[in-house]
């Protein structure tokens, strides 16, 4: 190498160094700032928690996590993910892989709390719930999720049912009486037609675009989505009906947009709220969309009622779904997140309207709880009228979802076959053969059969 | 001997000090930055990724658990139909794209370059989808779109005709969404287009208008072979962007009807980040990198069959 070259190496050198060495500067005052300041909040107890940038919005996030402050002295501090639904679990994943120490994951569903809680990146709650014998079985029972490695890593806030609200207004200029519950899908799609004015941009029905909207009638007579060999149940009749059910009320019925109309008009989770159709069968998390008036300003009253069931009166079953909290394996301050974890299941219920996960209340709380949803919305649908829609009738209760091995991939591969049948390009009967076929992959991929 | 020192000790300050004017030594130093950003932005994310796509990353575990598999990711891609099916959806979309963007594009420029009233404005107006979030337009195109009195339906069906479905039809997905974009990306290639164009000598007009050359001729014989350089750099670019195409997928039709429109830049996306699929979504990548590479070397090979320069 000439001293030419190695001058304009030492220069390059230098400069490399310069910039190196600011950034590595930068970062290094940052964190002895942090450090001094860290001293300080030592005495400080903090717990992070992953929140939606909707929910950390909301009125009952902000309410909640001030109440959880006042009763247990630890600051709430949220991290908050762009984006709302599943869509923000992509960054969390990805958080979870660079090992992200933001203590708390509100897992919406039991796909979801599967996912994390048997890919071992949630913090088993079993020894801090010894340390002061919380019986979390005696609390939840069956809504306790259960892993494969009989550990607890998930407490559950709450056991959603699902239920049909309806819009009052709708009914009354229609001259059609209110839904009165015990009903057959036959009753709900007649009384839809009645309700139906297409002059007046009505819709009888309205219903979203879930995965468990293909299933729902097989769900209802509970017929499981994985044969007992692990392999995809879906070339079970039960699913071709229902996914046949679903796709007559848009297309055949009429009485709720088709599924072409959804799509292409990208007709929203919320569009019950616009008023322009009749009754909407969703779970009872949708309660608190009637009390935010603000978000929602109505001129119209709300009622519920309960599901309809299958006419051969063989699927007499409501279905939900639970979730719950779950603290990240990595977190930064666990016996602090498992105090909110806990806290979130046993009080999560009190804000949100949704029931709540806890099999230890008594008829009174429950009664407690509905009184309380009654009076926040104003009295439009009476404490009763909860109770009978969802805890006080003759159903019995079976899962929303499909879950099990690839459940994930399952789910949209139904989403992305049934969208096919749905805007007629596809037969019902090859609708099926694939979804059966693409699942059965998705399941030997996952470590299923 | 202490004033030697002192006088050796300034100059070869000063001579460091100039060591940065000099052409290399400075050279150096302004690459360098682009350098740093270069090596941790593309170069080491991309090694990166191969070395993912060699492992088993195809769940939501944690990385200690990966393990090297070889090319099995590679393998199985070909025996994957969606997989599969979003190659053969990106070709068919860059078959829509590429030819639809130059030629709408070079007409366009053509016709902007000559002098009519509001000139100016009217070229302001072409720019103005250039810079329109890609957000805003999807929303705009669907509601235009949309096949349930949406007014391009409402229009055709006044004229007595079937409207299409659009971006809800199986066979009309691709070609919508390709044209939505061609709308979009034609301020760029026009205005590049016309800058060629405005740089075609007038001389070789003036000779071919003496020679009698008609106006296909002239723009057979004297337009397009000059600017062919500037239509070559379009092309590559136009496939190479088609190719990345995700944005515009996701949000007018997300993949769908079914997996009518899944193009391999979104299946790539669905792949890592819904199923946690890391290893099999980044072979993908690497085979998606590999066919646009190709196929810009052999647009290099072949250009010099029709560019000159």
């Amino acid at each position: 190498m000439g001293p030419q070259k190695k001058k304009s190496a030492f220069v390059v050198l230098l400069a490399s160094m310069l910039l190196v060495t600011a950034c590595g500067n930068g970062s290094k005052s940052d964190s002895a700032s942090t450090d001094s300041s860290e001293q300080g909040k030592k005495k400080e107890r903090v717990v992070t928690v992953y929140e939606d940038a909707k929910r950390a919005e909301s009125v009952e996030v902000k309410k909640k996590n001030e109440d959880f402050t006042k009763a247990t002295g630890i600051k709430v501090e949220m991290n908050v993910v762009p984006g709302d639904g599943i869509e923000v679990y992509k960054k969390i994943d990805v958080d979870m892989i660079s090992g992200e120490k933001t203590d708390v994951i509100r897992l919406t569903n039991p796909i979801l709390i599967d996912k994390y809680g048997s890919n071992g990146w949630l913090y088993s709650l079993d020894d801090l719930m010894k340390k002061e014998n919380y019986d979390a079985k005696k609390i939840y029972g069956d809504y306790l999720p259960k892993f494969a490695d009989g550990k607890t890593y998930v407490l559950p806030d709450q056991a959603g049912k699902w239920a049909v609200y309806y819009n009052k207004k709708i009914f009354d200029d229609a001259g059609v009486p209110y839904p009165s519950g015990n009903w057959t899908w036959n009753d709900y799609i007649a009384t839809a037609k009645k309700l139906t004015n297409s002059a007046k941009g009505i819709y009888g029905s309205y219903m979203l675009d879930y995965d468990n909207y293909m299933y729902m009638l097989a769900r209802q007579h509970n017929v499981s989505g994985y044969k007992a060999d692990g392999t995809s149940n879906y070339d079970d009749p039960a699913f071709k009906e229902a996914l046949k059910f679903f796709g007559d009320l848009g297309n055949v019925e009429k009485i709720q947009p088709s599924w072409l109309e959804f799509k292409s008009k990208k007709l929203s989770w919320d569009g019950f709220m616009s008023g322009s159709y009749g009754m909407h069968f969703i779970g009872t998390w949708y309660t608190n969309q009637f009390k935010d008036k603000t978000t929602y300003p109505r001129d119209w009253k709300v009622g519920i009622t309960q599901l309809p069931v299958p006419a051969d009166g063989k699927g007499n079953n409501n279905f939900g779904i639970v979730a719950g909290y779950g603290i990240n394996k990595n977190a930064e301050h666990a016996e602090d997140a498992y105090t909110y974890v806990k806290w979130m299941a046993e009080n999560s219920y009190k804000y949100n309207g949704n029931l709540p996960a806890r099999v230890d209340l008594s008829k009174e709380d429950i009664n407690k709880l509905f009184q309380k949803t009654s009076d926040e919305l104003g009295g439009e649908i009476s404490a009763e009228e909860l109770n009978k829609a969802l805890i006080s009738n003759d159903l019995g209760f079976v899962d929303e979802k499909i879950t099990g091995p690839g459940s994930t991939e399952y789910s949209n591969i139904i989403l992305q076959e049934a969208d096919l049948y749905l805007v007629g390009q596809k037969s019902l009967d090859d609708t099926i053969q694939s979804i059966k076929k693409r699942a059965d992959q998705a399941i030997k991929d996952a470590g299923g059969k | 001997m202490n004033r030697n020192a002192k006088t050796a000790k300034s100059s070869l300050l000063s001579r460091v000090s100039q060591l940065a004017y000099r052409e290399t030594g400075a050279a150096l130093v302004f690459v360098l930055p682009f350098i740093i950003g270069f090596l941790i932005f593309n170069v080491i994310p991309m090694v990166y990724s191969v070395i993912i796509s060699l492992m088993n990353y195809n769940s939501f575990k944690p990385l200690s658990m990966v393990k090297f598999v070889g090319l099995d990711n590679y393998v199985r891609v070909f025996h994957d139909p969606i997989a599969l099916n979003a190659f053969v959806k990106s070709f068919l979309y860059t078959l829509f794209y590429v030819p639809g963007l130059i030629i709408f594009s070079f007409i366009l420029a053509k016709l902007l370059n000559r002098t009519f009233a509001l000139r100016g404005f009217t070229r302001t107006l072409i720019l103005m989808p250039y810079v329109a979030n890609v957000v805003a337009v999807s929303i705009v195109w669907s509601i235009l779109l949309d096949p349930f009195g949406g007014p391009v339906n409402q229009i055709i069906q006044s004229l007595g005709f079937e409207p299409p479905l659009w971006l809800s039809g199986m066979k009309t997905v691709l070609p919508t969404i390709a044209g939505v974009n061609v709308w979009q990306s034609l301020a760029f290639q026009t205005i590049v287009f016309l800058a060629a164009i405005q740089g075609v000598n007038k001389d070789l007009y003036e000779a071919a208008d003496i020679d009698g050359a008609g106006r296909w001729r002239r723009l057979w014989s004297i337009t397009l072979p000059v600017i062919s350089p500037t239509t070559f750099f379009l092309v590559i670019t136009s496939i190479i962007n088609s190719f990345q195409n995700y944005a515009s997928v996701r949000m007018l039709t997300n993949g769908g009807p079914g997996t009518s429109s899944r193009v391999i830049s979104l299946n790539i996306y669905e792949e890592a980040f819904t199923l946690n699929h890391y290893s099999y979504a980044s072979a993908q990548a690497i085979i998606l990198f590999v066919i646009v590479l190709v196929i810009t070397i052999i647009q290099w090979k072949g250009q010099k069959r029709w560019v000159h320069y």
